[in-house]
């Protein structure tokens, strides 16, 4: 008979199957702590503010990537699939990785749409939302500008859902996710006004960006950005583009090139020694300057960027 | 709010006027008074006109209101149209087409062997419509017809996947690339190369199509382990093909199916380093008592950050295949058994030196189903460069000998992605 000869075949054991049980050995026991994973460190530093002790929180980008191309690693696959609830910062900014890491989590409780599925832009009033849109005009959002993060009155709104969300998920800890928000909105509130203070040297400084992420930071502190270092979102620059560039940086008398961390610096270096411009470093995702957490990633940012004007004598 | 505030303020002003005209009321010298009582009066009068504006301003905030609801209220009563109808194409799947040609030349007469075509040939290698969408809260499905220019079109894949099963389990089924291995179940245009390593070709008989049932298991532990297990017709595009085509569409005894059980694992190193180990068996009870057994093995550096695309990928996957193969006279009697043995694989290095630039080097060998006394080898360069996210240019040039004709071959492929195209987590 051959099915015999099956069965003998598949009891030579897998040396992965005798890795996992002394793993799943070792795993310990389950935490009592809400499991939440967060896609970037700003959606996890919030998480952390306003859960407290009552949640225990993963992420998965690192701060200096770039979030449209986080790499798709199973091991958090394998934290999504035992997750209670997944924060997202929202509007298509983790498509590069969390639908597919959704889908190899397989846990439906984090589904988009599931109640474990929380999405931070809930409150957030998207900007540039494409009225059309085809690939001509490059990586377009169809929700709309996905970086309003780097806005802390945006910031605010991503709180108020991420504790809806996680209330949500575990109803039994509403009091203690109020207490956080309203903790967290206390903090950010007398930073905001702090930061309007420190930011005033921003108003009206004319400043070119390798991405198209600086909306929401511009329109709060009055940055004009003139133009990208990429031809369109997520295309990269050609020569010509650069001598345009060139041209308008001059124009314009730009001094600030604000370059996002995870973008290369070659470039912005190229056009900052060519038009005597600055570049200033600018983290997208809370940590990537350094200060890890959210406030102190905004007063980082911040900091360069007034430290920058300052030394350019912009405008 | 404001114009609550703007009255209040009028109203202040006029109070203070008031109290200015009741002040003059007391004793003064008469000069001193008249002068006072014109100011005064001067004062109530502009006060006045101020109120007078801010009436007429309320009066206009009102009239204002009072259209806009009235507007408000005709939209509800008068709707625009006479039904509402949800557009026909609201439940419409994600939809996306690959389009990937190449032209290529060989400067040696044909390697049949393992497929190369000889002299110039520009080749539609995949047009590839891919379709994908939630069935409902269960079931997602996907459908991936594709076309080339020496096969026509044909259904490559389409398949349903369960998506709520409990215990991470998953379920699918349908026809669909059989979990064998790493790159035999890639679709051509998500491969690292310009073609499937011939290896693949050679000892799975192109991807790894099937049409079966499949069932998976991600262990409930940190470390990433995957266990699968399937029950297909046959397991190979070329089998498959040949098994409908054989005129009762491969109809035939339990233990003739292709089985197959794959474990599979994924490790972070470190932050920027991780690796991926799978081992797989396939086989036919049998007839063939074919085992096909797989390793792979995965390494990759990838820094994420912006000298992250200066990563690293080293990729390799060797496989064994002990067949027995049987001849028979026309009356179907056995005439002889014989059980051959070959084996084959390939490894890989793709270097990413920029954002959207890499370079590698492959190494193949493989063994025909005749055994070792067939071996092909081809040592493999390329360079791929993506001007964006949706399209791709590659240089390839390929070098194979072994026991039978030396043969050079350099490609250039150009792919484009039109519409959103992933195949998800499997092909990452």
């Amino acid at each position: 008979m051959a099915l015999p000869s099956v069965s003998r075949r598949l009891r030579h054991p897998f040396p992965f199957a005798i890795l996992a049980i002394a793993l799943s050995l070792s795993t310990g026991v389950a935490s009592a702590k809400l499991r939440v994973v967060a896609s970037t460190p700003d959606v996890a530093d919030m998480a952390r503010q306003i859960g407290g002790d009552r949640v225990s929180v993963v992420t998965i980008a690192n701060p200096r990537q770039d979030p449209h191309k986080v790499p798709v690693r199973p091991s958090f696959a394998t934290r999504l699939h035992r997750a209670d609830a997944l924060v997202v910062q929202g509007l298509g900014l983790e498509h590069a990785f969390i639908p597919a890491l959704i889908e190899g989590a397989r846990n439906g409780n984090i589904l988009p749409g599931a109640p474990g599925y929380i999405d931070a832009s809930l409150y957030v009033k998207p900007l540039q939302v494409p009225s059309s849109q085809n690939r001509s005009q490059g990586e377009l959002h169809p929700l709309g500008n996905p970086h309003f993060n780097l806005d802390p009155v945006q910031g605010k709104r991503m709180a108020r859902a991420i504790a809806e969300g996680l209330e949500r998920v575990d109803p039994s800890g509403a009091d203690d996710y109020r207490e956080g928000l309203e903790r967290f909105t206390t903090l950010l509130d007398e930073k905001i006004e702090e930061w309007a203070r420190l930011a005033e040297p921003l108003r009206g400084v004319k400043v070119v960006s390798y991405h198209n992420d600086l909306i929401y930071l511009a329109n709060r502190y009055g940055l004009l950005q003139v133009g990208t270092i990429e031809i369109k979102p997520g295309i990269q620059p050609t020569p010509g583009h650069l001598e345009n560039l060139l041209r308008l940086m001059k124009r314009e008398n730009v001094k600030i090139i604000i370059r996002e961390i995870s973008y290369d610096p070659g470039v912005a270096r190229s056009l900052a020694e060519r038009t005597g411009a600055r570049v200033v470093p600018l983290a997208v995702m809370a940590g990537g300057l350094g200060p890890e957490g959210y406030v102190d990633s905004i007063q980082a940012n911040l900091e360069a960027l007034v430290g920058a004007v300052a030394e350019s004598g912009s405008p | 709010m404001s114009f609550r505030f703007h009255v209040g303020r009028e109203s202040r002003r006029g109070g203070a006027a008031l109290a200015l005209i009741l002040a003059a009321g007391s004793p003064l010298p008469v000069g001193a008074a008249d002068s006072d009582a014109t100011t005064l009066h001067e004062q109530l009068e502009a006060t006045q006109r101020e109120a007078e504006r801010t009436r007429d301003e309320v009066a206009e905030l009102k009239r204002h209101v009072a259209d806009l609801e009235a507007a408000a209220r005709s939209a509800d009563a008068t709707p625009t149209t006479t039904a509402r109808i949800a557009p026909v194409n609201a439940d419409n799947p994600a939809v996306s087409f690959v389009v990937d040609t190449a032209l290529d030349v060989s400067t040696q007469s044909s390697w049949q062997s393992i497929g190369y075509p000889d002299g110039w040939n520009f080749t539609l290698k995949n047009g590839e419509l891919f379709i994908s969408a939630p069935i409902d809260p269960f079931l997602r499905g996907y459908a991936s017809i594709n076309g080339t220019s020496d096969e026509g079109f044909d259904v490559e894949e389409a398949a349903i996947i369960t998506t709520s099963l409990p215990w991470g389990l998953t379920l699918k089924g349908g026809r669909f690339f059989a979990d064998v291995g790493r790159l035999p179940h890639w679709h051509d245009e998500a491969l690292p190369f310009v073609d499937r390593p011939p290896s693949i070709d050679r000892m799975i008989g192109g991807e790894s199509g099937s049409e079966g049932l499949e069932a998976s298991w991600l262990m409930p532990i940190d470390l990433f382990i995957e266990v699968t297990g399937g029950l297909y017709d046959a397991v190979g595009s070329e089998n498959l093909e040949t098994l409908n085509d054989n005129g009762f569409f491969g109809r035939r005894s339990f233990q003739e199916l292709n089985f197959l059980g794959r474990i599979h694992g994924y490790v972070d190193l470190s932050d920027t380093f991780n690796a991926e180990l799978g081992g797989s068996w396939t086989g036919i009870p049998r007839d063939e008592e074919r085992s096909l057994w797989a390793l792979d093995v995965t390494l990759r550096h990838q820094p994420g950050t912006q000298s992250s695309y200066q990563g690293l990928d080293l990729g390799a996957e060797w496989m064994w295949n002990s067949q027995r193969f049987t001849e028979r006279d026309d009356g179907g009697a056995i005439m002889s058994r014989i059980r051959r043995r070959r084996q084959g694989g390939y490894a890989y290095v793709e270097a990413f030196f920029a954002r959207r630039f890499s370079v590698g080097a492959r190494f193949d060998y493989s063994e025909s189903p005749e055994g070792a006394a067939d071996r092909a080898r081809t040592a493999s360069a390329f360079v791929t460069w993506k001007p964006s996210e949706f399209q791709r240019v590659r240089f390839q040039f390929d070098n194979s000998w072994g026991d039978q004709q030396t043969n050079q071959r350099f490609t250039i492929q150009w792919t484009a992605f039109i519409g959103s195209h992933s195949h998800g987590f499997a092909q990452r």
